[in-house]
């Protein structure tokens, strides 16, 4: 993997160096309060911003508890898959390693799916399927945590294979309740499987501004640690990085934001994956100034995607997980073969 | 560069319970629907009830609601909605599980009828203020239920109670069963047979087959998925397939000779090989005493009998 071999991040950086990256983080909140700002105007329904200021008004529902909710979680839900994305690339030295990658998607489509089989409403408020999503997804992690916290040393490569398994192993289940379940419950359980955004009221983003944070907080705080690793475990090991350490508090920390983000929103592809690459080509790749920059591209990223996934003609509805897919893999795309990527 | 600083337990504890601490304050704020969800009204205006602008997204219910003559009170459909033709026209809520929240609340409902599998849904319409009544869709007693409720709700008792009795007419058990040992199959695809969905005992369509007298291969559990050796162990005389969408001659010839590829099968071998199309045929809804008459008439003729 090929992150430039900065091992200093922005502490390295020259003065023109340091321009430029003022440059592109104004550049990234123009874009990202630019496609927030549109996103939260047009939607399904048409709605005046004078009639939203009318408490209980049919415009002030719509744009308020349901597309400000909306918009928000996005760009929490695309910021979390990104900086997600980005520590698992350097942790596992792997670029097609993403937030899915170890199964703990696969472990909250697991516990979404038991629910949507054996049916359940919602407990303490909070839906059984975002519940059990979480408790699958968590359930995952700490295997996989578990795993890297080994005393005998698991390797890395070890350890994405453990989740590649633990992931079929899920999907096989999940297979497995499809059918037994009836048509609906099939159906509901591909439903799910696509991912959305569509929330009412600001508890699911109270809920994931929370694991984002402390998600990215403990990143950040790793951020020596994750640069030196970018020049591989040895030398980083040989520089006195307790690799061990810096790889159970990184996975816990993101198993953890990436579950209580599939519990919300259901798995949404990709973002986690082109994100980080397309930012470490704008920022580079220290962690101390990708690690925000991913968390607005990677937010501003999904809004746009979501927005365009709302806004088809009616008959053309597709899942945000498809926009983004169709969106970045052709931009990531463009990237890597027609702006003079294909020769670095 | 830096040598590694606070090491991640100390870290973990105070992440863990800040979370811990966040969490317990997220549930405290609650705003699910109540558990009357899954069985009924939901809503802070469950206790005022109304039945002038209604939406839903499940096909059946629609259906159930212009039978019961409350059409005109309809403001908004699923996406899936084909019947009656008038509903067909009206504005499109989305799929069961990825509604159009912005379009419902832009047509201010006085009532959504949901199934018991769009939880998630009630508890946003609840929160939006929206009262939800909930109707049971799986079996033909949960369709009298569904009707019972929808009349009860809207004030039209006795439009309910006709079309029940019409149903129990429209399906009454056969005098004189069939007995032959019969495989429905729910909307498969042409060409070759490979994993299929059967309908089973419990499901709406094994009560069809049921009250036609028929011994249903696909056992008890709801939609089985059955793969060449277990039909051919099954040893069907009848296959029915029922697919969502009208079959020309063509499509129902493509469909018979998939089956032929499994052999001597005793469905195979005597022909009784029946497709049927049509939207209503996966539908547990008012239309079902067609659908009813249509497996009878098909079966009739493999049988040999008259209807």
């Amino acid at each position: 993997m090929r992150h430039g071999g900065a091992a200093g991040g922005a502490g390295f950086v020259g003065r023109t160096a340091a321009r430029s990256l003022v440059g592109a983080f104004v550049a990234l909140v123009a874009v990202t309060l630019v496609v927030a700002v549109v996103a939260l105007l047009v939607g399904e329904e048409s709605v005046s911003l004078s009639d939203s200021l009318v408490e209980g008004s049919r415009d002030a529902v719509i744009l308020w508890r349901l597309r400000l909710p909306r918009v928000l979680l996005g760009l929490l839900a695309g910021g979390a898959l990104a900086v997600s994305g980005l520590s698992f690339q350097t942790v596992f030295r792997n670029p097609l390693a993403e937030p899915y990658t170890l199964g703990v998607a696969s472990g909250a489509a697991l516990g979404a799916s038991f629910v949507i089989v054996l049916g359940g409403g919602f407990a303490v408020g909070l839906p059984w399927i975002s519940l059990a999503a979480f408790a699958g997804a968590l359930a995952i992690g700490g295997v996989i945590v578990g795993l890297s916290a080994s005393r005998r040393g698991v390797r890395s490569e070890t350890l994405l294979l453990a989740g590649i398994a633990l992931s079929i192993t899920c999907s096989a289940m999940i297979l497995l309740l499809q059918s037994q379940g009836t048509m609906d419950q099939r159906s509901h359980i591909v439903q799910w499987m696509m991912g959305s955004l569509a929330v009412v009221g600001y508890r699911e983003v109270g809920w994931l501004a929370l694991w984002t944070a402390l998600g990215s907080a403990v990143l950040v705080g790793h951020r020596w640690e994750l640069d030196v690793l970018l020049t591989g475990e040895e030398v980083a090991a040989g520089r006195g990085v307790d690799l061990r350490r810096v790889r159970v508090g990184v996975l816990a920390a993101v198993s953890a934001m990436v579950g209580a983000l599939v519990a919300v929103t259901g798995p949404i592809g990709f973002v986690g994956l082109i994100v980080p690459h397309i930012l470490r080509r704008l920022v580079g790749p220290g962690h101390l100034v990708l690690t925000p920059a991913c968390l607005l591209g990677g937010g501003a990223f999904l809004v746009f995607c979501d927005l365009v996934a709302r806004t088809l003609p009616r008959g053309m509805d597709l899942p945000v997980g498809v926009v983004t897919a169709l969106v970045g893999g052709v931009f990531f795309l463009w990237l890597l073969l027609g702006r003079g990527g294909a020769g670095r | 560069m830096s040598a590694p600083r606070s090491g991640p337990p100390a870290r973990g504890r105070a992440l863990a319970r800040a979370a811990a601490a966040v969490l317990v304050a997220l549930i405290g704020v609650g705003g699910g629907p109540s558990s009357a969800a899954q069985g009924g009204e939901a809503g802070p205006s469950a206790a005022a009830p109304g039945c002038r602008r209604v939406v839903t997204l499940a096909p059946n219910v629609v259906e159930v609601v212009f039978e019961l003559g409350l059409g005109e009170r309809v403001v908004g459909v699923g996406e899936h909605t084909s019947w009656p033709p008038e509903a067909a026209e009206l504005p499109r809520l989305g799929g069961l599980y990825d509604p159009r929240l912005e379009t419902i609340v832009a047509l201010d409902p006085d009532l959504a009828v949901l199934l018991p599998s769009q939880a998630e849904l009630a508890g946003s319409l609840t929160r939006l203020e929206i009262p939800v009544l909930t109707v049971p869709h799986e079996t033909l007693e949960d369709l009298e239920v569904a009707i019972r409720r929808i009349a009860d709700r809207c004030g039209v008792e006795a439009a309910g109670e006709e079309l029940i009795a019409d149903l129990r007419s429209g399906l009454a058990p056969r005098e004189e069963p069939l007995d032959l040992d019969v495989l429905v199959v729910v909307g498969r695809t042409s060409g070759r047979i490979r994993e299929v969905y059967a309908a089973g005992e419990g499901t709406f369509l094994g009560e069809l087959v049921a009250r036609l007298g028929l011994t249903n291969v696909a056992g008890p559990q709801p939609y089985p998925s059955l793969g060449p050796e277990s039909i051919v162990a099954a040893r069907p005389e009848v296959i029915v397939d029922l697919m969502p969408q009208a079959l020309d001659a063509a499509h129902s010839a493509a469909l018979a000779v998939d089956w032929r590829q499994l052999g001597s099968l005793p469905a195979v071998e005597s022909g009784c090989l029946v497709a049927l199309g049509g939207d209503h045929t996966l539908i547990p809804g008012p239309r079902l005493p067609r659908l009813y008459r249509e497996l009878e008439t098909a079966i009739d003729a493999c049988a040999g009998e008259e209807p």
